[in-house]
C-alpha cells in the first residue's frame, strides 16, 4: 500500500528546558541527536534497538511531529504530499469516557465519515477479535483487550506509516506473545511502513525486516544495521537466522 | 481499626453527637430561662411545624430553592466557559483573572447594597449568588483544563484531531469532575449567600425575609426553625449532587 519510506537528515536534538529533559534521564540542552541520519525503507518493519534512555522514543516523537528538531530533515521519500503517522504508544491511551468502538471511530470520521468510520471500526475490532466488546468503555477490559483495540485503531486509521513506542512493554510474556503474532497478521495484510521502537531483542527479531541498534552514549548513533531475511510468517526464534541475529545483538547491546 | 469506620459505626457515632449538641441545648436553654434568648429544642420543634403547615412557608421555601438553583444554574454557565477559556488559553485567563480576582474578593455585603440599588429584591440573592459562585467554578474548571492528560493531548495530535475535537472528546470530558466538585462545595455556599442577601432585600417569598421578619418581632424560636429549614435543604440537595456524582463515573485508570 505505501510507498513511502522515511528519511532523517542531519537532524540534531536537545530537550529545551530541564523538566522535559529530566523526563528522558538526560541533562538540559544536552544534545541527543547531532547531525544524525538514517533512511527507514517503505512496506517493512524498521526495529529501533537499544538500550532505555538512548532516544528511541524521542526519534519517533521527532517522526511524529510530537517533537521538532533544531534543524536538520525528517521527510516522507517522495515529498508530494505531508506523511500521516498511526502512533501506538506504551499504553493503550484510549480514551475513558468512550467505548472502543467510539474511541476507533473518533480518529477515523475525518477521513471516511461518520458511517464507514464505524464500518471501518466494526472491521478492525473484528480482526484483532474483540467484535464482542465493541460497546466496552475501556476500564471494563483487561489491559491486554485495550492494548488490542489501540492496535485495531493503529491500524484502521488511514496512515502511510505506522509508529510503535514499545507497545508490548508492560505486558505479560504470553500477551507478548500472542500480540506480537496479532500484529504480525495484521501487518502482511498491506505491509505499511512501520517503525518499531524496543529494548527487547526478541520482539526485535520476530517483527523487524531492519534492524538498527542505537548506541548508548549521547548523541546517539546507529552502530548496526543488520536485515532478517526470513518472512514475517516463518519467523521463530529457534530458527539459525533468528539465533544468529540474537547472537549479534546481545554482543551489541552488551559491551 | 476498620470495623471502626464501618458506616454503621460512623451513623451511630453520628447520632451521639448529634444528641449530646441537642443535650446541651436543653440543659443551656433551661439555665436561661428565657425563650426570647434561647429557645428550648422541642420548643423550636414545635415551632418549625406550625410555620410548616402555612402556604406562606412553601411559597418562600420553593422562591428560595429557585433563586439558589437559578444561582447555580447561571455560574455554572458562566464558570465553565470562563474557566475553559483561561485554561486554553493564556490571553483568555490574563483578560478575566483580575475580573475573576475582584468578584472573589469584594465584602458579600457590598455586592448585596449595591445589587439592591441596582435590581428588583427578587434578583438581587440570584446576583449575589452568582458572584459568589462563579469564581469558584471558574477556577475548577480552569484547574481542570490544566490537568487534563497530555497522553491524551498527544493522541489528539497524532491522530490529527482539530481544536473542537480536542475541546469536546479530550479537554471537555476531562473537566467534568472537576466542575461537579465545583459545584458540590458551592453549593453549601449558595444557599447561605442567597438566604442572606434575601434578609436584606425583602423579596416577597423568601426564607431570609421569614427570618428577618421573625428577628424583628423576637420570636427566637422561629428564627432557629428557619435556620434548621435552611440546613436541612442544603443537606438534601448536598445529597441529591452526591448521588448524581456517584452515577456519573466513568473515570477509571488509563492503563
Amino acid at each position: 500500500m505505501s510507498e513511502k519510506g522515511i528519511s532523517i537528515e542531519n537532524v540534531s536534538f536537545a530537550y529545551e528546558n530541564n523538566r522535559a529533559a529530566a523526563s528522558q534521564g538526560c541533562a538540559e540542552r544536552e544534545l541527543i541527536f547531532d547531525n544524525f541520519s538514517m533512511e527507514l525503507p517503505a512496506s517493512k518493519v524498521s526495529v529501533i534497538l537499544g538500550p532505555s534512555g538512548c532516544g528511541k522514543t524521542t526519534l519517533l516523537n521527532l517522526v511524529s511531529g510530537l517533537l521538532n528538531s533544531e534543524d536538520g530533515s525528517i521527510s516522507s521519500m517522495n515529498n508530494d504530499e505531508q506523511n500521516n503517522f498511526s502512533v501506538l504508544f506504551q499504553e493503550p491511551r484510549l480514551l475513558p469516557w468512550r467505548n472502543i468502538s467510539r474511541n476507533i471511530e473518533l480518529v477515523l470520521k475525518k477521513h471516511y465519515g461518520a458511517e464507514k468510520a464505524r464500518e471501518t471500526a466494526g472491521h478492525y475490532l473484528k480482526l484483532v477479535g474483540l467484535e464482542k466488546f465493541t460497546e466496552y468503555f475501556p476500564a471494563q477490559l483487561s489491559g491486554g483487550m485495550r492494548q488490542r483495540a489501540a492496535i485495531a485503531r493503529a491500524f484502521a486509521f488511514p496512515a502511510d506509516t505506522i509508529l510503535m513506542d514499545e507497545p508490548f512493554q508492560a505486558l505479560d510474556l504470553g500477551l507478548k506473545i500472542n500480540l506480537t503474532s496479532l500484529f504480525t497478521k495484521l501487518w502482511v495484510e498491506d505491509r505499511r511502513t512501520s517503525i518499531f521502537v524496543t529494548h527487547d531483542i526478541n520482539e526485535a527479531i520476530l517483527l523487524g525486516d531492519e534492524i538498527f541498534v542505537l548506541s548508548g552514549q549521547r548523541p546517539a548513533e546507529v552502530i548496526e544495521h543488520i536485515s532478517n531475511p526470513e518472512a514475517h510468517q516463518e519467523r521463530n526464534l529457534e530458527s539459525e537466522t533468528s539465533i544468529n541475529i540474537e547472537k549479534k545483538l546481545y554482543r551489541l547491546l552488551t559491551v | 481499626m476498620k470495623a471502626f469506620t464501618s458506616k454503621i459505626e460512623k451513623r451511630i457515632i453520628g447520632l451521639l453527637s448529634a444528641a449530646l449538641f441537642i443535650i446541651i441545648w436543653k440543659i443551656a436553654s433551661i439555665r436561661i430561662g428565657t425563650d426570647i434568648i434561647l429557645p428550648a429544642p422541642e420548643e423550636v420543634l414545635l415551632r418549625l411545624f406550625s410555620i410548616m403547615t402555612a402556604e406562606t412557608f412553601r411559597q418562600a421555601v420553593g422562591a428560595t430553592a429557585l433563586r439558589t438553583l437559578y444561582g447555580l444554574i447561571i455560574s455554572f454557565v458562566l464558570g465553565f466557559t470562563a474557566g475553559i477559556a483561561c485554561g486554553t488559553s493564556r490571553r483568555a485567563d490574563a483578560f478575566l483573572s483580575p475580573v475573576i480576582a475582584i468578584t472573589r474578593t469584594a465584602p458579600v455585603m457590598s455586592i448585596i447594597l449595591l445589587a439592591m440599588i441596582w435590581f428588583k429584591t427578587d434578583l438581587v440573592p440570584v446576583f449575589v449568588g452568582i458572584l459568589m459562585i462563579f469564581p469558584i467554578l471558574t477556577a475548577n474548571v480552569k484547574q481542570g483544563v490544566k490537568s487534563v492528560d497530555r497522553k491524551l493531548l498527544e493522541l489528539g495530535t497524532v491522530y490529527r484531531l482539530n481544536r473542537s475535537e480536542v475541546l469536546r472528546e479530550i479537554t471537555i470530558p476531562s473537566v467534568i469532575p472537576f466542575v461537579l466538585a465545583g459545584l458540590r462545595s458551592s453549593l453549601g455556599i449558595a444557599w447561605k449567600v442567597v438566604i442572606a442577601a434575601e434578609v436584606l432585600s425583602q423579596p416577597v417569598h423568601a426564607m431570609g425575609t421569614g427570618l428577618q421578619f421573625s428577628q424583628m418581632n423576637l420570636e427566637t424560636a422561629e428564627v432557629m426553625a428557619w435556620t434548621v429549614t435552611a440546613i436541612i435543604l442544603s443537606w438534601l440537595s448536598e445529597s441529591a449532587l452526591d448521588l448524581l456524582i456517584k452515577h456519573l463515573k466513568w473515570e477509571a485508570p488509563l492503563v
